[in-house]
């Protein structure tokens, strides 16, 4: 990957970054209710509408139930749609989000990650993608504010794809990167447009030709209809493979479905989303240079799973560790445990799995904490001492 | 049950305008409405207040029924000022 | 290389990190700034924390063992919670007219610790708004540390202010680093 050097980079915190692409994309129709941690990215989209300097309806809604409503209605006529919320937001707007992938519309939302009430926490954990996972969406989680920043302009371009027509939500770690400033590569406005033309669209709401959304479907089609979300939902590995190639031959730069670190020769590898999984690469370097064999998945695409993606670099690997910024109480794994260990089983790879939930409600995990984690791993391996099956709980006061 | 037998296009859209003219809903009726010519005057309440519209205005202004589409909600005859409209059995 | 700011709400402490991350890019060095992340509340302490790497950054968990410390409030200057995690070989820039006996004994068990202080709420008052604290400490920080120089921070603050604001923050910075002293 190329690295431009520091002094050419922008400081944006990510969540400028964000505002940034979205203004660089000439969305049409920005809806959004203001919630902590992703207040500044609606902020700002705010302040470029009110200056001129973006051509776009801003819709001050009342809550974010009515701005993912306001979002599915103009996508629906053909405009390119962002917004964005965080935890309790994204709960409100819940019944809407499959609305919005039912109904094909290519909105692109910012998901700055927080903890779901209560108690009432404004910090950063993934309890509300993890919530709404099963609606439809692609999802897709940043490790910083440059592939934040660049996944903007992918996820508009992977979602107005006719062959995808599916809502995207690009997963930001509140504060650990919504309120981090650092350089930012950012590309020119006519890269930008050229990269994302104006959005295209087949059906859309237009007077001049009718036609009926959002019909009501009896057991005899509904069932076809929801089953077109999952085969379009199918075709985003491939779609977004080709979108990063494009993108990469304009800025050089490229991050995959999974990020993958040393993991050729790993015994453990350890799995991780959003803005833990880059403190982990370094945790990893760290135990490379003590001669441990450990390597980094970290799950940037997460729905649709990129099973594929991820399978060829656990082949040879002797366990797994997961780490999930979320629970899912009862359930026999956290979230993304769960999708790890079916797809081992529909592998039929049987390799221990350490499945931990960290981090909730904003509790930062350290370097040093991910290195004591993988040599537990290691020394229970070496010993032959059986790996604790489940759900654990790291870093939670004893 | 009347299905629309035509492709699935993305999301459920159904691009044809007027599609619903394909599903006859008056087989869902029990009683039809009838009208007394003599005592219609041609004021349309009737037509406004169809849901459907199953009313037809006649080239004399006075009403007629579309049965294919009148679900048989009686709305008409409850409207209807000078009670020219009556519900009856099929 | 890791700083953290310590302040109250109010006093720049996050803006100050900032300023200082953005100096650093303009060096052509990788730099990463943040908060410590809550509900913004004027008065309350603050703190903000900044990596700066010739490399870049991965790491983006909180900062638990500083090279550089700096207090942008007078009062937590006394604190010894400053000390927390202090690198062995770090430089504590603190606000303060003295330095009290509390830190110094506090700082004995670290001999090879650099403490400099500096009355930047004097300078800040004497420019008509203790708001220009955070410039004057920034200033002070620049040549203690010799992180960045006082040339990029300067630029920095030009981006940002225009007018009179500017002009006192220049200022405040100027003073900041000429008046600055190791204790």
């Amino acid at each position: 990957m190329s690295l431009l050097q520091p002094k050419t980079l922008k400081p944006m915190s990510t969540s400028e970054a964000v505002a940034y692409a979205v203004k660089q994309t000439n969305v049409d129709v920005i809806a959004a209710y203001p919630i902590t941690p992703q207040t500044i990215i609606v902020e700002r989209l705010s302040e470029y509408v009110n200056n001129g300097e973006l051509d776009a309806e801003y819709v001050a809604v009342e809550s974010e139930h009515s701005a993912m409503s306001a979002c599915v209605a103009a996508s629906l006529t053909g405009a390119r749609v962002f917004t964005s919320t965080a935890s309790q937001g994204l709960a409100l707007m819940h019944e809407v989000l499959y609305i919005a992938s039912s109904l094909r519309c290519p909105i692109v939302m910012a998901i700055a990650n927080r903890a779901l009430s209560a108690p009432i926490n404004i910090h950063c954990d993934h309890s509300d993608v993890m919530g709404s996972r099963d609606a439809g969406w692609v999802h897709i989680f940043v490790e910083n504010g440059q592939q934040a920043y660049d996944r903007i302009f992918q996820a508009f371009r992977l979602a107005e794809d006719e062959d995808i027509l599916l809502p995207v939500g690009v997963n930001i770690d509140g504060f650990f990167l919504s309120h981090a400033v650092e350089g930012i590569a950012t590309i020119s406005d006519n890269e930008a447009a050229m990269f994302l033309p104006p959005r295209r669209t087949k059906y859309y709401v237009d007077s001049s030709m009718p036609m009926t959304f959002g019909a009501f479907a009896l057991p005899d089609w509904y069932f076809e209809i929801k089953e077109q979300v999952a085969s379009a939902i199918e075709k985003v590995p491939k779609k977004l493979a080709e979108v990063e190639k494009t993108y990469y031959q304009m800025t050089g730069r490229m991050y995959g479905h999974v990020g993958a670190y040393k993991t050729e020769d790993a015994e453990v590898g350890l799995v991780c989303a959003g803005s833990a999984a880059a403190t982990a690469k370094f945790a990893i370097s760290r135990l490379r240079e003590k001669g441990i064999k450990a390597g980094l998945l970290s799950i940037r695409l997460f729905r649709p799973f990129p099973v594929e993606s991820i399978l060829p670099h656990v082949k040879g690997m002797k366990a797994l560790v997961v780490m999930d910024r979320a629970m899912s109480p009862g359930a026999p794994s956290a979230p993304i445990g769960q999708d790890i260990k079916t797809m081992l089983y529909d592998a039929g790879i049987n390799i221990p799995v350490a499945n931990f939930v960290y981090g909730l409600g904003g509790r930062d995990i350290s370097a040093a904490e991910f290195e004591s984690i993988i040599l537990k791993m290691v020394e229970d391996l070496r010993s032959g001492r059986p790996i604790e099956r489940g759900v654990r709980y790291w870093g939670l006061r004893s | 049950m009347v299905k629309v037998e035509t492709a699935i296009l993305p999301g459920g859209v159904v691009s044809r305008p007027g599609s619903t003219t394909d599903y006859k809903t008056g087989t869902w009726r029990v009683k039809k409405p009838t009208v007394d010519l003599n005592k219609c005057t041609g004021c349309l309440i009737c037509w406004i207040y169809c849901p459907e519209p199953a009313i037809l205005k006649r080239h004399d202004g006075k009403i007629e029924f579309n049965y294919d589409y009148c679900k048989g909600c009686g709305i008409c005859a409850e409207e209807c000022p000078p009670k020219a409209i009556s519900m009856v059995e099929e | 290389m890791e700083v953290r700011f310590h302040g109250r709400g109010g006093q720049g402490v996050v803006t100050a990190a900032r300023l200082l991350a953005e100096a650093c890019l303009l060096e052509n060095k990788y730099s990463l700034s943040f908060p410590e992340f809550g509900p913004e509340r004027s008065g309350a302490p603050v703190r903000a924390y900044v990596r700066i790497s010739e490399e870049p950054i991965e790491v983006r968990s909180l900062v638990y063992d500083p090279e550089i410390v700096v207090s942008i409030d007078p009062r937590i200057s006394s604190s010894t919670e400053i000390l927390m995690g202090l690198d062995e070989e770090g430089t504590v820039v603190i606000n303060s007219k003295n330095v009290s006996d509390s830190l110094l004994k506090a700082i004995s068990s670290k001999p090879r610790v650099k403490l400099f202080y500096l009355d930047a709420r004097g300078i800040a008052l004497s420019l008509g708004d203790a708001r220009f604290e955070n410039s004057a400490m920034l200033g002070a920080v620049a040549k203690a540390t010799g992180v960045v120089s006082l040339g990029s921070l300067e630029s920095v603050l030009k981006t940002r202010f225009k007018g009179t604001v500017l002009e006192n923050n220049l200022k405040a910075m100027q003073l900041g680093y000429d008046k600055v002293g190791q204790a």
